[in-house]
């Protein structure tokens, strides 16, 4: 489904991935680990179009669609979703009214009319359910004044709204309690069917104790150093980074 | 340079000695070149002609109608357009207006709030509507509107154009709401960009009154706005919520001059600004709070967004206090859209522009629910839609 190629990326000149290849076929969880500074939020950000990076070689295709030539918004309605690491306030636009915009406009990319109002508040109530979203979040402006916790719930709500086939999760357990993460995967873990792949970015093992991944890749210095099942989070949570981190800096330098 | 071209004008149409002094006492602000660079233009090479009205209202007109109870004066090129014969003095157009043809250059509408009829709520239709597409069409006009003891009255002042020709208004306003009084001011400027209006509002608040005076700026040329206002009276309140919009090479300039006279008055000004394209905005504001000003409360806030390179933005925002009872404030931020916020609504699908577009309405929403008259701010929001596409 997902096909990255050789992908290499900068930012201001300076290179950040340096090549890397990953194929997600549908229904797959991969996890994506590493130390701080290897690139993992890039991967994430450049995959969902931030102009920020600059992309200078490889090739990202989703279902064979080249999705490098499209603009973040042309993306997301092919499918494609990031949850923020840190996601971002937006004074003055409610929730309801960012949802039904994104809903609409994601529908007019793909030449339907604009979803009805009552389906749409349908939609909206059982994804707040369904991510225990607080009632007293209703009519509050996207993000704005959210915990760190409401802010991550209120992602995997979008995600489950707008019901993505790839869904990048960029350390979404950072800055969670262990009730909230419970939550956020659970959450996760209902969405997960045969049609749609998740990229969960994490430091650490503890979210896939919760999300059990079918791969899992270490990304060092640009590069993935290293595939495995989920128990190469296991292993690597004993012994770190460093041994990896020493047999690839020989490997490349 | 400004004042100067403004003094040739009136020359020209031999305006009253009292209304021209009235047009051109307004005080500009202190470091005028750049100032005047931004403005002067608007009046060089222009041949002026004087006004003439016909009697056919255009169907803008009406689009503009926003209030199904409210009682209409509509002016086309500042006269009523009733049948207007030179040498009429005055004639009662509505229960409420009255106007006055002092002769066929000049023209004045008088507005009584005063109880005696049933009627609070007005709204003048002020329609501009150039005739030469090379020969500014000039009017003048003089408005009066008294709002008697404990009245309560909505006054909408809604200027707009219904030809692409060039057209030139110079108004002045004087306002009196008196002792108790609740009164709600809407001025909305809306015209063609060959066109500029210049209005002068002189508003007088006696004590214990409540008054809104909201000033949009959407379309036009030139729209300079002077608000002066005197707080006379103790236990007032002011609010004065404003939002401009400037594209192309369109320049809107709202000065305010707030006198804070006596004590326990309220204002609070909150004005904002969108510059788009080559536009030009300008916002300077004075609040003077007097020496026997004791418990003044006032603040005044100019927040504005650049949407473009080229467009430009200017706030200056003053406070001049000679009590030493207190509390003011002022401020003014200038600023682009939230590159993060524009991407993080872009990863969910919602196109860059439209993503803008939510961002510039959360932006005057909060002045539009400030504004807050019946039916205006859907006329409000769907004119910010208009100038967003």
């Amino acid at each position: 489904m997902l096909e990255i190629k050789d992908l290499h990326a900068s930012v201001e000149g300076k290179e950040i991935l340096k090549g890397i290849n990953l194929t997600i076929k549908p229904g797959e969880v991969h996890a994506i680990m590493g130390p701080n500074g290897s690139g993992k939020s890039t991967l994430a950000s450049v995959l969902a179009g931030n102009e920020v990076f600059d992309v200078t070689s490889g090739e990202v295709t989703l279902d064979g669609k080249n999705l490098l030539n499209l603009k973040p918004e042309e993306r997301a309605a092919e499918g494609i979703f990031l949850a923020f690491q840190y996601p971002v306030e937006i004074p003055g636009v409610s929730i309801n009214n960012f949802m039904k915009t994104a809903i609409n406009e994601q529908r007019k990319y793909k030449g339907l009319d604009p979803i009805p109002a009552p389906e749409f508040l349908k939609l909206i109530k059982e994804k707040k359910e369904f991510v225990e979203l607080d009632k007293k979040l209703d009519g509050r402006s996207v993000n704005q004044g959210f915990s760190g916790g409401e802010k991550k719930k209120l992602e995997v709500f979008q995600m489950a709204v707008l019901n993505p086939k790839i869904a990048i999760l960029d350390e979404t357990d950072s800055g969670l309690d262990i009730d909230a993460l419970r939550i956020v995967a659970s959450g996760v873990n209902k969405l997960r069917n045969p049609q749609n792949s998740f990229i969960v970015i994490t430091h650490y093992q503890r979210l896939l104790d919760y999300i059990t991944p079918d791969v899992v890749h270490v990304l060092y210095n640009g590069r993935i150093i290293k595939t495995g099942d989920k128990n190469l989070a296991l292993e690597l949570e004993n012994t770190g980074y460093d041994e990896l981190k020493k047999e690839a800096d020989a490997l490349y330098n | 340079m400004q004042k100067e071209k403004l003094k040739e004008i009136t020359d020209l149409l031999a305006i009253e000695q009292s209304d021209r002094d009235s047009i051109l006492s307004f005080d500009l602000p202190d470091d005028k070149s750049e100032y005047l660079k931004n403005c002067s233009h608007i009046f060089d090479n222009q041949d002026f002609e004087p006004a003439t009205v016909s009697n056919s209202l255009s169907d803008k007109v009406v689009d503009f109608v926003t209030e199904i109870n409210s009682k209409r004066c509509y002016l086309q090129n500042g006269f009523t357009s009733c049948n207007f014969e030179n040498g009429i003095t005055s004639s009662k157009i509505y229960d409420v207006f009255e106007a006055i043809a002092n002769s066929s250059k000049s023209f004045s509408l008088v507005c009584n709030f005063d109880g005696s009829s049933q009627i609070n709520n007005v709204e003048v239709n002020n329609l501009l509507r150039g005739v030469h597409p090379d020969k500014t069409l000039f009017c003048n006009n003089k408005f009066s509107v008294s709002v008697d003891n404990n009245q309560k009255a909505v006054y909408k002042f809604l200027t707009v154009s219904d030809s692409e020709n060039p057209a030139c208004q110079i108004a002045v306003t004087n306002i009196v709401v008196k002792s108790g009084a609740k009164f709600d001011l809407h001025l909305l400027n809306n015209i063609n960009n060959k066109s500029s209006f210049v209005h002068r509002l002189n508003v007088t608040i006696e004590d214990n009154c409540e008054v809104k005076i909201s000033n949009c700026n959407f379309n036009g040329k030139f729209v300079q706005t002077i608000l002066n206002v005197n707080m006379i009276g103790e236990g007032s309140t002011l609010s004065a919520p404003g939002i401009s919009m400037p594209t192309d090479n369109q320049v809107f300039d709202y000065l305010s001059f707030i006198n804070h006279k006596v004590s326990n008055c309220t204002s609070n000004q909150k004005i904002r600004a969108i510059a788009n394209g080559n536009g030009y905005s300008n916002f300077y504001g004075l609040v003077k709070v007097a020496q026997d000003a004791q418990k003044t409360q006032s603040d005044q806030v100019n927040n504005n967004i650049l949407l473009s390179e080229t467009a430009k933005i200017e706030s200056k925002p003053q406070l001049e206090i000679y009590a030493d009872d207190v509390k003011c404030s002022h401020g003014s931020t200038t600023g682009m859209l939230d590159s993060e916020a524009i991407f993080y609504m872009r990863s969910r699908g919602i196109s860059e522009k439209a993503a803008q577009g939510l961002l510039i309405q959360a932006f005057t929403q909060e002045i539009v629910n400030e504004i807050d008259a019946e039916n205006y701010g859907e006329v409000l929001n769907s004119l910010i839609t208009q100038k967003l596409i």
